[in-house]
């Protein structure tokens, strides 16, 4: 037998006719085998067509027929995911809206799912708004998250909507600046004024959350990560240390900025540079933050140096 | 380790000592000299808080700027070597550029050597330094004048000084400096390609020739002579 897979499918096709000129109604029940062969061959077989009529008695009057056909699905429960509340970016609230159509077969239970995983669920009690918990902001990496809002009856009929999470990290936000540094050393005469410039970098890392439904709150908006400071100059390279602020963000966070493990920015030589890291912990958040970086101290050869372009700033949108 | 190192190290460890605990002796000890000049121990100093070995290679870093400026000044003077009008017009335009630098660099350090000044005089240190608040120096940076001035008399000659004056000097010398190294490193490139040799090397014997013509030698034998290679590259 040539034929590895048979699938049988059964099609009741219901073609519903009612006469202009008689109280009757006429249907008929076509029974037939589809047949995908190995090859991608289809054919069809009709099995049996059976035809009924049904007819009032006492002149009564047919209910008008549905468009399409006699088949009546049950009326769906109503859903909306209706808006994402991140003020409290650790307890993101989903609210979501939901009508129990059909009083035969009501809602009983509303839920809201991420990817496919029930995250948050509870009883209906009745048409109106349900807020049902996500995870924290933080805790999702890059990439698209699906919010699945679903009210589902007790025979398992559901409605849904959905909506879409967002995190992205772009290229970091920069600033730069250069730097006029003065500095005295010591000559056979005293110390005598030297000069030099260097340049001054700052590369903020940020992510973004945006969702595709409307959201109050929005401080999950941006959220700062670290901060890659760096000094490029000609020997003699100082040493310096340096600082960040975050303003606008749910908590503002100052935090130091200190040696990368390996310095991440090369640069071609006779150029030198110097590169440190700080980070404001697990992120600072907010809808539209800025960065303020400024450096601490500028030491060369051991002198604390007099300069300009030692602060930079970063505003996201 | 073998014993080279094992010496290199104890020299290193024995003679390693900062400003700080300096003798007026040790500051003014001859490092190294030459006929346009002399290096002497306070101007290549490490910071106290170094340790032995940092403290040594920070010197010797020091030393090795030292000996090439005076080699650049050198062989500026032997090829007389001078700055185009276009040029000297452009460093003209830095110089006035950085005037509120210059100026605000200029109150910075006459603050600081008053400081250090009044402190040589017998002023308390804790008042000195609530007076210095409002120019954004710090205990430490007042501590490490107080090192390099350890008599009323040099503190008085370098508050004495103008300090706008040699802003404007600096200012001057860094952008003049790159147009120098520009013309010795096209002297340099020239005779690489007359000697058929590489740049390194061209580059390696204009230096030792600058450093025979100007007599530079090394007196502290804990120092070595600076590197000949890289100085019109940087």
């Amino acid at each position: 037998m040539k034929r590895y897979l048979r699938l049988l499918f059964v099609v009741l096709m219901l073609l519903a006719a009612t006469s202009a000129f008689a109280d009757c109604s006429y249907f008929t029940v076509v029974e037939w085998q589809v047949t995908y062969w190995w090859d991608g061959e289809i054919t069809y077989t009709i099995l049996s067509i059976t035809e009924y009529s049904y007819c009032t008695v006492g002149g009564d009057p047919l209910p008008p027929d549905p468009p399409g056909g006699g088949f009546v699905p049950p009326p769906m429960p109503g859903v909306s995911l209706s808006n994402v509340d991140t003020t409290d970016i650790y307890n993101p609230v989903v609210s979501i809206d939901v009508t129990s159509n059909d009083p035969s077969d009501p809602v009983t239970t509303v839920l809201l799912e991420l990817n496919g995983q029930t995250v948050d669920y509870g009883s209906f009690g009745g048409n109106g708004t349900y807020q049902m918990h996500l995870q924290s902001i933080p805790s999702f990496q890059d990439g698209s998250y699906t919010l699945n809002a679903k009210a589902c009856s007790g025979t398992g009929n559901c409605g849904q909507n959905s909506a879409t999470l967002t995190r992205f990290t772009p290229s970091p936000a920069t600033d730069g600046k250069d730097m006029n540094v003065a500095w005295h050393e010591e000559e056979e005469s005293g110390p005598v004024t030297r000069f030099a410039n260097y340049t001054h970098n700052l590369r903020q890392a940020y992510t973004t959350t945006t969702f595709s439904c409307p959201e109050t709150g929005q401080n999950s908006h941006v959220q700062t990560k670290e901060s890659l400071v760096t000094i490029a100059g000609n020997d003699p390279m100082p040493m310096w240390t340096a600082g960040a602020t975050t303003a606008g963000t749910i908590n503002d966070t100052v935090y130091g900025i200190y040696d990368a493990s390996e310095n991440p920015v090369n640069c071609t030589f006779p150029t030198l540079c110097d590169s440190k890291i700080g980070n404001p912990g697990g992120g600072s958040f907010g809808y539209a933050p800025s960065v303020h970086e400024g450096l601490w101290s500028f030491v060369v050869d051991g002198q604390n140096a007099s300069f300009t372009g030692g602060s930079l700033d970063v505003w996201f949108p | 380790m073998n014993r080279r190192h094992m010496t290199l190290l104890t020299a290193i460890v024995g003679l390693a000592t900062t400003l700080a605990a300096a003798t007026p002796a040790d500051r003014e000890r001859l490092i190294a000299q030459s006929d346009n000049g002399k290096v002497v121990y306070r101007m290549i100093a490490c910071e106290a808080q170094m340790s032995a070995e940092d403290c040594h290679a920070a010197e010797l870093r020091r030393l090795g700027r030292h000996m090439q400026r005076l080699w650049v000044d050198a062989a500026v003077k032997k090829y007389a070597i001078e700055l185009t009008p276009a040029q000297e017009t452009f460093v003209d335009r830095q110089v006035a550029a950085q005037e509120s630098h210059v100026q605000k660099t200029a109150a910075h350090f006459q603050a600081l050597y008053a400081a250090v000044v009044a402190i040589r005089r017998g002023d308390e240190r804790d008042r000195v330094l609530s007076d210095l608040k409002q120019h954004d120096i710090a205990a430490a940076e007042l501590d490490r004048e107080l090192e390099h001035l350890p008599t009323l008399a040099e503190a008085e000659r370098a508050a004495a000084k103008d300090q706008v004056a040699d802003g404007r000097r600096a200012v001057r010398d860094y952008y003049a400096r790159q147009y120098r190294l520009d013309a010795l490193r096209e002297l340099v490139r020239k005779r690489a390609v007359a000697e058929t040799v590489s740049f390194a090397v061209a580059e390696e014997h204009f230096w030792s020739e600058i450093a025979r013509d100007t007599h530079t030698r090394i007196v502290d034998p804990t120092y070595t002579m600076p590197d000949r290679k890289g100085i019109l590259t940087q």
